[in-house]
């Protein structure tokens, strides 16, 4: 007969603690991590300001490719912001109990890179400090913005996946924080206190949680798939040279996912390495979510060659000619990276069942998001570099400024999470139900 | 006026419990659970009344239109071209109406759910159990010094009987 | 309304002058005087060499060189493109601050004081016109003496594109106005148009069947660049068909 605790070998009391007990104290390595991100940061933010005071010519962009890293970091970070929906939402409604120690990990992704990628659009304008022009609000200027404009379909979309994927974290955290509550003193319990809302744990409250998160799940989800969409319209709305297409919002919204699989899977293992979750992320989730993996990187090479085999059939003076410089020399490198990136190697170390381990379906997420992010960059760049207009025809390098805010985005991913994994259990505990060895 | 905090540690003795309470005349609205996890298997026999799905749509509903009719609006009274697009145009606005409409959704979803859960807005005056760290306290309002629940409460086999005043 | 202009939004479409621009690519030697023109008449700034070298160079009209053959048997036609001022542009309804729209003359209007610098409409943009201001405009000395005062300098972070000479169009109405006249066809000239030694470019309103430039579209010699993009430019291109 089961008892209340679901756990079986590890009673629900003992997996509070274990799970708490983890959280990272401030120890020196945990003081050098933070301030090894904070300094990558404070340098892209100097970068920033750097661009900013003086003149965005400092920046490899230049005419005719007018977009640059920063797009290109936009629709990457989207991307993986895509990793929570997926699995915390498609599997909470189908309920796949497997999802519940991964939830909150890529939850707590979906948000941070929300918080990231919604930096480029600011960073990638050149007057950032009239952004708020976009904001539709009674102005002294008598003017609103363009409701047909898809940056501002942009500006709605990511404002309300940030707003719906935040609560989205939050909610399943409430009881967790009154835990969290219990079991501290001082400032750090009134903090607490005040964030869980007046948390008791009465059946009331917990039918309305769990309604409200299934509730949730599915607006997130039909969110998730417009906002992926939406940044896809950004390029198909344009008449620019294989950006006027009708596949990029799935093609997008594809690569959304498969991306943000591969950053939980390597997220998942830097943190069980690292806070010894070695048995509550264990080999079974890795394998699940490398199957996924596969799964996704077929479906996005079908429209990958769907997308090119059209354009290279169709064989439009103005597609063609982008076709072609993405076939051959540097372009033509990292296509094939790309695909090696994306499909070989993920196809190769997780088909093989004597290859796969936690350690190559880690390898596979890395080469997935080198090769999701030079998708990205072989969408953006080539197309703007080769116009339909021969004389306008240019090229693009990045300069340090792009190069060093990059590396700020990564190294803030880090810092967030670093940050958030001290102050909250990176696991539900309440949640927590090994749904896997259980029965 | 008292509340009877009864702790139980295994769940059919728990849901034996509310169904005895329940045949006994209890209300639903007197019994409530307390406990560390969610308890399934106390789901079906407690279940809560809930209007969040309509609320969630009634509010998306209310924003979505309230966005799309404030862009129609806007964009006739101060009509600019570009393109050589219609001013007002349902393909044009499309995806911000869904945006708000989902905005309106997640919105609303959390209005109801404070509202339902007691979170923020609560206004139940019943004192709060200490949570045990496994298992669950169930609570009785009931008639002070109601003999017969607590003998049933003690009888289905409840580990921790505690009375607690209204007044503390 | 499903084809809304911006003289059917903004007032009757008789009434206003529709502004259209001829090139007749036969005349055109090539020479950029237009080029110049257009430079010291709109107040553009010069990028040096290190800039231009990485392609930040402005030119709101630039010559583009097509070469058919082989050395030394070798044909160069020359194509002035500026602005189309198309009606259907793809620029305008990207920007998310109406800093470019179409006006009841027809032009595609830039508003620098809007611009946010999205560069969106740079990139929708087929014929590669816009320019975006990399840096706060600098002039090499004395060159800042010679600024025209009736167009705005731009600031950094804005982009800025030919605008027909607006403030010549602006400056030829006054004139009409303050000798109490119609606008008469050829009171408009660009600075590219002025300075054409060829005489290959021709300006005017193309909703008058008799002005000049009415005519050249009409002379059966004219196309327009990229129009099976279908943006609808105001700018027509007369060659002998060959």
């Amino acid at each position: 007969m089961p008892a209340l605790a679901t756990v079986p070998g590890k009673s629900a009391a003992r997996v509070r603690d274990d799970i708490l007990g983890r959280m990272p104290g401030t120890n020196a390595a945990y003081v050098a991590a933070v301030a090894f991100c904070g300094a990558i940061v404070a340098w892209a933010l100097f970068a920033w300001g750097y661009q900013v005071v003086g003149g965005f010519g400092h920046t490899g962009i230049r005419r005719p490719t007018y977009w640059g890293f920063y797009i290109v970091n936009f629709v990457f970070w989207i991307g993986i912001s895509h990793a929570g929906t997926l699995i915390s939402a498609i599997l909470r409604l189908t309920g796949a109990n497997w999802r519940k120690p991964v939830t909150r990990a890529a939850e707590a992704i979906t948000v941070f890179c929300l918080m990231i990628g919604g930096m480029f659009p600011l960073i990638h304008i050149g007057r950032v400090w009239l952004f708020y022009w976009m904001i539709p609000y009674p102005n002294e200027r008598l003017l609103w913005p363009n409701f047909r404009s898809p940056l501002f379909w942009d500006l709605t979309a990511i404002l309300t996946y940030l707003f719906g994927s935040l609560i989205y974290l939050y909610l399943p955290l409430i009881p967790d924080l009154a835990e969290l509550a219990r079991r501290s003193a001082g400032a750090k319990r009134r903090l607490y206190l005040f964030l869980s809302l007046g948390w008791t744990g009465s059946d009331r409250q917990w039918q309305a949680l769990e309604r409200a998160m299934k509730l949730m799940s599915l607006v997130i989800l039909a969110i998730a798939v417009s906002v992926h969409s939406v940044v896809a319209y950004d390029f198909s709305m344009s008449v620019a040279p294989t950006w006027h297409n009708t596949i990029f919002a799935p093609y997008f919204v594809v690569g959304a996912i498969f991306s943000g699989i591969a950053a939980l899977v390597l997220v998942m293992a830097v943190l069980r390495k690292l806070m010894c979750l070695e048995d509550y992320l264990r080999e079974i989730h890795f394998v699940n979510l490398g199957k996924l993996l596969v799964l996704m990187s077929l479906i996005w090479l079908y429209f990958t060659f769907s997308e090119h085999l059209t354009t290279w059939y169709g064989n439009l003076p103005g597609e063609i000619r982008v076709f072609n410089i993405r076939e051959h020399g540097l372009y033509g490198f990292l296509f094939w990276t790309m695909v090696a990136c994306n499909f070989a190697i993920p196809f190769v170390l997780l088909g093989i069942s004597r290859l796969r381990s936690i350690f190559t379906i880690a390898l596979s997420s890395a080469a997935v998001l080198l090769g999701m992010w030079i998708e990205r960059f072989l969408i953006v760049v080539p197309s703007l570099s080769t116009p339909y207009l021969p004389a306008a025809w240019g090229d693009y390098a990045p300069s340090w400024v792009e190069l060093s805010i990059t590396a700020g985005t990564f190294a803030a991913m880090a810092l967030l999470y670093l940050l958030f994994v001290k102050a909250f259990p990176i696991i539900a505990i309440w949640e927590y139900d090994d749904g896997i060895s259980a029965r | 006026m008292e509340y009877l905090h009864a702790e139980y540690q295994r769940t059919e003795d728990l849901a034996a419990a509310i169904r005895l309470l329940q045949a006994d005349g209890v209300s639903r609205r007197a019994l409530e659970l307390y406990s560390r996890r969610p308890v399934e298997a106390v789901t079906q026999l407690l279940p809560r009344r809930s209007r969040m799905s309509l609320g969630a749509v009634l509010s998306a509903i209310a924003v979505g239109t309230g966005a799309t009719v404030l862009m129609y609006w806007i964009q006739l009274d101060y009509p600019l071209v570009t393109g050589g697009m219609p001013i007002v145009s349902g393909w044009a606005t499309a995806v911000v109406t869904f945006e708000a409409t989902m905005a309106g959704a997640v919105f609303g979803t959390l209005l109801m759910l404070l509202k339902e859960s007691g979170l923020v807005l609560s206004r139940r005056r019943a004192p709060v159990p200490d949570l045990p760290d496994e298992g669950a306290v169930l609570q009785v309002e009931c008639e002070t010094g109601a003999p017969s629940i607590r003998a049933l409460l003690k009888n289905t086999g409840a580990s921790r009987i505690e009375v607690v005043d209204s007044a503390a | 309304m499903a084809d809304t202009t911006a003289s059917q939004v903004e007032g009757d479409a008789q009434s206003v002058p529709q502004w259209a621009m001829a090139i007749d690519l036969d005349r055109c030697t090539g020479c950029e005087a237009c080029v110049l023109a257009c430079s010291s008449e709109n107040n553009i700034p010069t990028a040096g060499p290190d800039q231009a070298a990485k392609g930040r160079s402005k030119q709101w009209i630039r010559i583009d060189r097509y070469y058919e053959g082989e050395f030394p048997d070798i044909k160069v036609k020359y194509r002035p493109v500026l602005c189309q001022q198309c009606d259907e542009a793809p620029c305008e309804p990207v920007c998310p601050v109406f800093a470019t729209y179409q006006n009841a003359e027809g032009l595609n209007v830039q508003i620098y004081n809007r611009c946010i610098g999205t560069r969106y409409c740079a990139n929708n943009c087929p014929y590669t016109v816009r320019f975006f201001n990399w840096f706060t405009p600098e002039w090499d000395d004395p060159l800042e003496l010679q600024l025209n005062p009736d167009v705005s300098i731009r600031p950094a972070g804005v982009v800025e594109k030919c605008t027909f000479c607006a403030h010549r169009i602006k400056r030829a109405k006054l004139d009409a106005e303050a000798e109490d006249r119609e606008l008469a066809d050829g009171d408009v000239q660009p600075a590219c148009v002025q300075s054409c030694p060829a005489e290959a470019m021709v300006f005017g309103d193309k909703s008058d069947p008799d002005s000049r430039v009415s005519k050249m579209i009409a002379s059966g010699r004219s196309e327009q660049l990229l129009s099976e993009l279908g943006t609808k430019p105001r700018v027509f291109y007369l060659s002998k068909a060959d």
